[in-house]
């Protein structure tokens, strides 16, 4: 498409259409998605909740490029290329480092594989690891870390590459509360800074409202979306946002539609 | 934040590929030693040799058994040191031998395991073939091979290879296989192509089990020489102990066997301490790990 001379909207820097998913499981075809639709913003940060075994998962594999929908469609930046790999930074709730590599080299993995140099890119590492909270840790094992500085390592890991577009399935679903509420200011901070477009699946409604400006609901497998929830909660914020009223009724509705969700399909997973 | 109820997933899992793809296999077919830390550690091993050895001369010297039919070990102790000389110009044969041997064991086998890996086509060609390899007595094929090649070092250092490599190939194939799917799924994300995938994950990854491998080809290496040498030589331990029989002198029998003992737990020895040298993540690891500090 050329581009037109004063063009409204841009494309957004993730749209996908209409996604559709199935896995087959013991010879029996089950879905798991059914027409997702969803876009995010560049610069934005959205979160994705929904029941457990909805399709989340699958669906950050699919915008990752490590699975294709049985049809639909994905753009990054308007762009329908099927090879996504390598253009999108992943991050999931296990942190995936390599036990044989230090801090910084698990860090530089990414640029490595691009053909940076090592000594380039751990120059490149060592002017983040402060403000990762890993400094004094880049020549550890990960072994020897807690599970908070190993999931920021993969953080460090993630950023570095300076992807558009950044996924995050659960990045914190394994750390204890405290822990947990610490990486989640954290990555607020981080992303201001940063400035990076960020899809966030979460199982924690605080979360979810905490960072996000949008907010997806999926229904219960086969997932689609159920509700978009517009967080206008003004920013920076930090923790203190969470007992303001505008918070509350935002959670009031989230817990509401994913309430519904959980009640139909015989409450699945609610606690 | 973590307030109860509010959490939708029961599942702690969240990887890449969740329903399948193994966990993290790194226990199975381990042969780690950790009796080997400390010389403190040692004692008791060397304490139940010592009583065993002690047993020995005791049970020669009561009832004055004839040393050509069981020498007592102080007169195998007087052989070793008498004969030192002639000894040691053999143990360099056997030596040079097992050496050579498992470096071929270790370039093949390790070779075999990448080709293996590389697709379940190539797995189900070349896999049968090396099992078979195994279940081919040795001490057919050695003088088999004593005709093909001739008299000389060659059909020693393949009798030692054939003998070796085998568990180098199996332990590598496993460890390459070990690598967490997840990781390599990450690594894809990352850009990585599938031959920076083996290099950077699989490999690495197999590097445990691979030593796992070595240590016990290296004790099976020393007995690939004597197998090797018995079917025709005229130098090293294998040739002196089959000699020394016929001669009716048994302290050299036993010296020899004394010596090629000594050489496999020397090499065992070396193994660890290079592993222990040239992976201390893993190392290390598997320390805190068992002391509950993970
Ligand atoms: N590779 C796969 N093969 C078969 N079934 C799968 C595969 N990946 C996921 N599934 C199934 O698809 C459903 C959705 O999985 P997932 O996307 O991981 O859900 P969520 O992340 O929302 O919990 C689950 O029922 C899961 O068992
Ligand atoms: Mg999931």
């Amino acid at each position: 498409m050329p581009d037109l001379p004063g063009m409204e909207h841009p494309e957004p820097k993730l749209r996908m259409q209409s996604i559709h998913k199935s896995f087959t499981v013991g010879g029996k075809r089950e879905p798991v998605l059914a027409g997702v639709d969803l876009a995010v913003e560049d610069g934005e940060f959205v979160s994705i909740i929904g029941p457990s075994g909805c399709g989340k998962s699958t669906l950050l594999n699919i915008i990752a490029g490590l699975d294709q929908p049985a049809s639909g469609s994905v753009s990054l930046d308007g762009g329908q290329d099927q090879q996504r790999l390598g253009r999108v930074g992943y991050m999931l709730q296990k942190d995936l480092l390599l036990p044989w590599r230090t801090v910084l080299d698990n860090a530089i993995l990414g640029l490595e594989l691009k053909g940076v140099s090592r000594r380039q890119a751990r120059k490149q590492a060592l002017q983040l690891t402060e403000s990762f909270g890993l400094s004094g840790f880049e020549d550890q094992y990960p072994f020897a870390l807690s599970g908070g500085m190993r999931q920021r390592a993969a953080f460090l890991r993630t950023m570095l590459l300076d992807q558009e577009l950044v996924l995050l399935d659960e990045p914190f679903g394994a750390l204890d509360a405290l822990t947990r509420i610490q990486m989640q200011e954290w990555l607020l901070n981080l992303w201001d800074s940063m400035k990076s477009t960020i899809v966030l699946i979460t199982h924690d409604v605080d979360e979810a409202i905490l960072v996000s400006d949008r907010v997806y609901v999926l229904t219960s497998r086969p997932g689609k979306v159920k509700m978009v929830l517009d967080v206008d909660l003004p920013r920076p914020r930090d923790f203190e946002a969470i007992t303001s009223l505008q918070f509350t009724s935002l959670k009031a509705k989230l817990l509401g539609a994913l309430r519904e969700e959980t009640v139909k399909n015989g409450a699945e997973t609610w606690p | 934040m973590a307030v109860e109820g509010e959490h939708l997933d029961g599942d702690h899992q969240g990887g890449l590929d969740e329903g399948r793809g193994p966990g993290r296999v790194r226990s199975g077919g381990r042969a780690g030693l950790d009796m080997f830390k400390g010389w403190q550690s040692w004692l008791p091993a060397l304490l139940i040799v010592a009583g065993m050895v002690s047993l020995w001369e005791w049970v020669v010297a009561v009832n004055d058994i004839p040393h050509w039919k069981l020498p007592a070990p102080s007169s195998i102790g007087g052989e070793l040191w008498q004969s030192r000389g002639m000894l040691l110009g053999h143990t360099w044969v056997t030596m040079e031998e097992v050496l050579i041997g498992l470096a071929v064991a270790l370039v093949s086998g390790v070779l075999l395991a990448w080709l293996i890996s590389l697709s379940r086509t190539l797995e189900r060609v070349i896999y049968p073939s090396v099992i078979a390899s195994q279940t081919i007595p040795i001490i057919v094929i050695a003088p088999l091979l004593l005709i093909w090649l001739g008299y000389g070092m060659q059909h020693k250092v393949i009798v030692v290879a054939l003998i070796s490599f085998f568990p180098i190939v199996v332990n590598t194939v496993d460890g390459l296989k070990s690598a967490d799917p997840d990781v390599m799924n990450l690594l894809r994300t990352l850009g990585a192509d599938r031959w920076q995938v083996f290099r950077k994950v699989q490999v690495p990854a197999s590097l445990p089990f691979l030593f796992s491998g070595i240590k016990i080809a290296v004790t099976v290496s020393v007995i690939g020489a004597v197998i090797g040498e018995w079917v025709g030589s005229s130098e090293g331990l294998g040739y002196l102990a089959i000699r020394s029989k016929s001669q009716f002198l048994s302290e050299r029998v036993y010296a020899t066997v004394v010596i090629l003992s000594l050489m496999g737990i020397g090499l065992f020895l070396i193994a660890g301490a290079l592993e222990r040298a040239l992976l201390p993540w893993y190392h290390n690891q598997r320390r805190t790990t068992a002391a509950g500090e993970d």
